[in-house]
């Protein structure tokens, strides 16, 4: 797995399915870089499978198709001239050992962008900073208690003049420019950069074989942490493994082996973001869960919308819990009854 | 100081041994600095003060050097004697330290850490609807806000205070004068407009 | 994107250690920023030791020694009188709307005015700069070949021949600034929930322009506007197309009332979009006031 998946396929590619692997040959020699792009045009037009044809045959026959993978492609919006889709093999669940389903098309805008550290560093520090409120406080000369006298006689007894018991000079004086109260340190980072922060950060997984893309998680046997400590033993996943799914709820098996394990996390794919993927070694997405991000980040790249900068609307009034309560039919029995 | 004194002097000696009491006080006193028997080539009698010994592998190995008899390390501040000890750590006896904070180690997977940050993109992953700066916490005045300490306390003046001139007057009154002189600071450091 | 650099980088990285939260770092930069102090009184604030430099007392800009400079000398052009005062109008090319045109960034099959063209994002004004909206300019009108109803707010003759040759029509059309600001981007405007400006009569120096045939304006006579159309296409040698048996030439021929400002809401209106319903004023009052010019 340490080479070019399409090499993969050529060296250690089993019995049948003998026209793709021609096909594949014939890219090989041929083309060069960018036009293995034609190639998997053709395997499209020849064999096209769905996403949920793979799900469908995956549950099937998940024991008898060990050694027959369903080659799969996807139609990519916005396709660039300039370079070619990259590729990834489409995983399953189901056993220790993985089983390669297909391969899968990434959009190179997406999975192939240059690698900007700064731009990482940049959403990483926004992370940690636009949430962080600090809370220390150090009282100031005029909160101290005293301090209000002058302690002795400006003139005449040699010493050094002093107004205040709390100047800062003095050893139980008030701290000069101490920390005042609860301080935000709020920022907006703009949102392009954001987009291309993740973008970074998904290619660099890419780059680095710490991008694992499965069928679904639903297909995992057994919620038996050990399980999935021997799984991601074996299949050279990290110590620490990021499951990323489209569903806000997640199978049952996934969550309790998960929660059984120090360092495996599971995460929507709206809660996906640079400094998780940071975080862990391994990024681990299902086809649909990687199917909206690419979606997403795709449409903001080329949304042509007006990008309006943040402003804080919120007033006192957002907060009230509950309305203010009407008194009027109280004040009628304190006025004075007519008889 | 006054110890060394009384030793010294003779006359002083003989008139604290005529009674018994001070007589054994002295015995307990010299038994326990070791300075009645007057034997000051025993260095160990001389210490009062923590001994730096010198580890015996970095003394110069060379044949020609001698140790000079002047810049000697000797008694200084001779006749103070130490109150506290200088002999290492007390045992504890399984008693917690009071000056020390409990030790928490921090583990980096538990919920807090090993999804932090989950949802800083939902604007750019999710519907559109949720900003991120919509799920932040904490006090509702700095919630997406930045600003300097004028500017945190006159917008927390706005939202919390007429609970606190309710509720905590003295807190009230505590703001007002910070705010009242940060801004006369403000004036008074500000550019002003007119100037050139 | 993805260069022969982006290439070598990807490359460079899959023999590295992994991207993680520890050996990020930001460009450097941003470490070596100076930072000049040019207030405060301590100092000298970076003005240098002694002299005019110190001092500010260099010579003034011109000066030429006593001698009666150049700049007195030499007669004034005025191009920057009035700056601040006078309307501004932002231009577009005809080259540029036939690229929107063809990239489906406006839809050609309804009349195309300042709000279609802001929404494609490619175009912006503010009306804070004394921006009055587009002028059309003539650059590309040979590869113009579109058939449109557009209405701007300021353009030439050759212009108004490259569309009308085309079989579209044209008209020019003033808008005052709280327009604009609705036009400009009428989402933020119905949010808002007030109701939707009229549009004021143009100042006196434009009045002419606006009312002129020739140059299409809105409040020209329409009998003299078919005048015009003709004698422009015998000026300029074309054949003007026959707009009776067009299939759109209801789109062609649709015009806003001089005090409206979107196509099919009344100014006085107020959108709900909440409730996604149109509030209607009903009192005399507000409708006398919406319905008439001052």
């Amino acid at each position: 797995m340490n080479c070019h998946p399409k090499l993969y396929t050529i060296l250690c590619w089993p019995v049948g399915l003998k026209h793709i692997v021609n096909n594949f040959k014939r890219s090989k020699t041929v083309c060069k870089g960018w036009q293995t792009w034609a190639c998997s045009q053709r395997l499209q037009s020849s064999i096209s499978h769905d996403a949920s044809k793979i799900k469908q045959e995956s549950t099937d026959s998940t024991q008898e198709t060990s050694s027959k993978p369903v080659v799969t492609s996807r139609s990519l919006k916005f396709p660039t001239k300039h370079t070619y889709p990259r590729l990834a093999w489409l995983e399953s669940m189901d056993s220790v050992e993985s089983k390669k389903l297909g391969i899968l098309d990434l959009h190179p805008d997406v999975f192939a962008v240059y690698p900007r550290i700064d731009i990482l560093h940049q959403n990483v520090h926004w992370q940690q900073m636009y949430r962080y409120i600090d809370y220390n406080f150090e009282k100031s000369r005029a909160e101290l208690r005293g301090g209000g006298r002058k302690p002795w006689p400006q003139k005449g007894l040699g010493k050094a003049r002093h107004g205040s018991i709390r100047s800062p000079l003095w050893i139980r004086g008030a701290k000069a420019h101490g920390p005042r109260g609860p301080t935000s340190y709020f920022y907006v980072l703009p949102r392009a950069v954001r987009g291309l922060g993740l973008r970074v950060a998904l290619s660099c997984k890419y780059a680095q074989n710490d991008l694992v893309v499965v069928d679904s998680f639903d297909s995992l046997p057994s919620s038996d942490p050990e399980f999935m400590a021997e799984m991601a033993d074996v299949r050279f996943w990290g110590y620490s493994v990021l499951f990323v799914d489209d569903t806000d709820v997640m199978p049952e098996n996934i969550a309790v082996s998960s929660s059984g394990n120090d360092g495996f996390s599971l995460m929507p794919a709206y809660g996906l973001n640079v400094y998780s993927i940071l975080k862990h070694e391994t990024l681990v997405m299902t086809m649909a869960a990687l199917e909206k991000v690419e979606k997403k980040l795709l449409e903001e790249m080329h949304s042509t919308d007006r990008q309006r900068k943040f402003v804080n609307t919120l007033r006192p009034e957002d907060f009230y819990t509950k309305s203010k309560e009407d008194n009027r039919m109280y004040r009628k029995w304190t006025q004075p009854l007519n008889f | 100081m006054f110890k060394s004194v009384f030793l010294r002097s003779p006359a002083a000696s003989e008139v604290l041994k005529s009674s018994f009491f001070t007589n054994s006080l002295l015995k307990r006193l010299a038994s326990a600095t070791c300075y009645s028997t007057k034997n000051y080539k025993d260095e160990r009698d001389l210490t009062t003060y923590k001994k730096d010994v010198k580890p015996r592998g970095i003394e110069k190995n060379f044949d020609a050097y001698t140790p000079s008899p002047f810049n000697r390390p000797g008694p200084r501040r001779y006749g103070y004697a130490i109150r506290y000890k200088t002999d290492g750590l007390l045992p504890r006896d399984g008693k917690p330290v009071r000056s020390l904070p409990p030790y928490r180690p921090k583990n980096s997977w538990d919920t807090k850490h090993a999804l932090f940050g989950q949802n800083d993109y939902i604007d750019i992953l999710g519907d559109g609807d949720v900003h991120p700066a919509d799920l932040l916490t904490g006090p509702k005045w700095l919630i997406a806000f930045k600003g300097n300490e004028r500017e945190r306390l006159l917008r927390k003046m706005e939202w919390e205070g007429p609970r606190l001139k309710l509720m905590y007057p003295s807190e009230y009154n505590r703001m007002q004068k910070r705010i009242r002189y940060l801004t006369k600071l403000y004036n008074h450091k500000r550019k002003s407009r007119w100037a050139d | 994107m993805a260069s022969k650099v982006t290439e070598q980088a990807l490359n460079l990285i899959k023999a590295m250690p992994r991207v993680a939260l520890n050996n990020i770092k930001p460009l450097p930069y941003t470490a070596f920023k100076k930072k000049v102090n040019r207030q405060g009184n301590r100092k000298k604030k970076g003005r240098g030791d002694k002299g005019q430099g110190a001092r500010g007392t260099w010579d003034p800009l011109g000066y030429e020694g006593g001698q009666h400079p150049l700049i007195d000398t030499s007669p004034r052009e005025r191009y920057y009188a009035q700056y601040a005062v006078r309307r501004q109008y932002p231009p577009v090319s005809l080259l540029e709307l036939q690229r929107l045109i063809d990239l489906n960034r406006v839809d050609v099959s309804r009349p195309i005015d300042i709000t279609s063209i802001c929404n494609t994002g490619l175009y912006s004004f503010h009306i804070s700069k004394n921006h009055f909206g587009v002028n059309l300019t003539d650059e590309g009108c040979d590869q113009f070949a579109a058939k449109i109803n557009l209405e701007v707010q300021w353009t030439s003759e050759l212009v108004i021949a490259a569309i009308e040759k085309n079989g579209g029509t044209i008209t020019t059309r003033y808008y005052d600034p709280p327009c604009l600001a609705a036009l400009y981007d009428p989402l933020t405007f119905f949010k808002k929930g007030q109701p939707i400006p009229k549009c004021k009569v143009p100042p006196q120096d434009t009045l002419a322009y606006y009312s002129d045939p020739n140059f299409r304006g809105y409040l020209a006579d329409p009998e003299k506007v078919l005048e015009a159309r003709e004698k422009l296409a015998q000026k300029y040698g074309y054949k003007l197309p026959d707009l009776k048996d067009d299939p759109v030439k209801e789109m062609l021929l649709m015009r806003k009332d001089p005090l409206q400002i979107f196509y099919g809401l009344e100014p006085g209106w107020v959108v709900n979009l909440t409730e996604k319903c149109i509030l209607k004023p009903k009192d005399e009052d507000y409708l006398r006031y919406y319905h008439t010019a001052y």
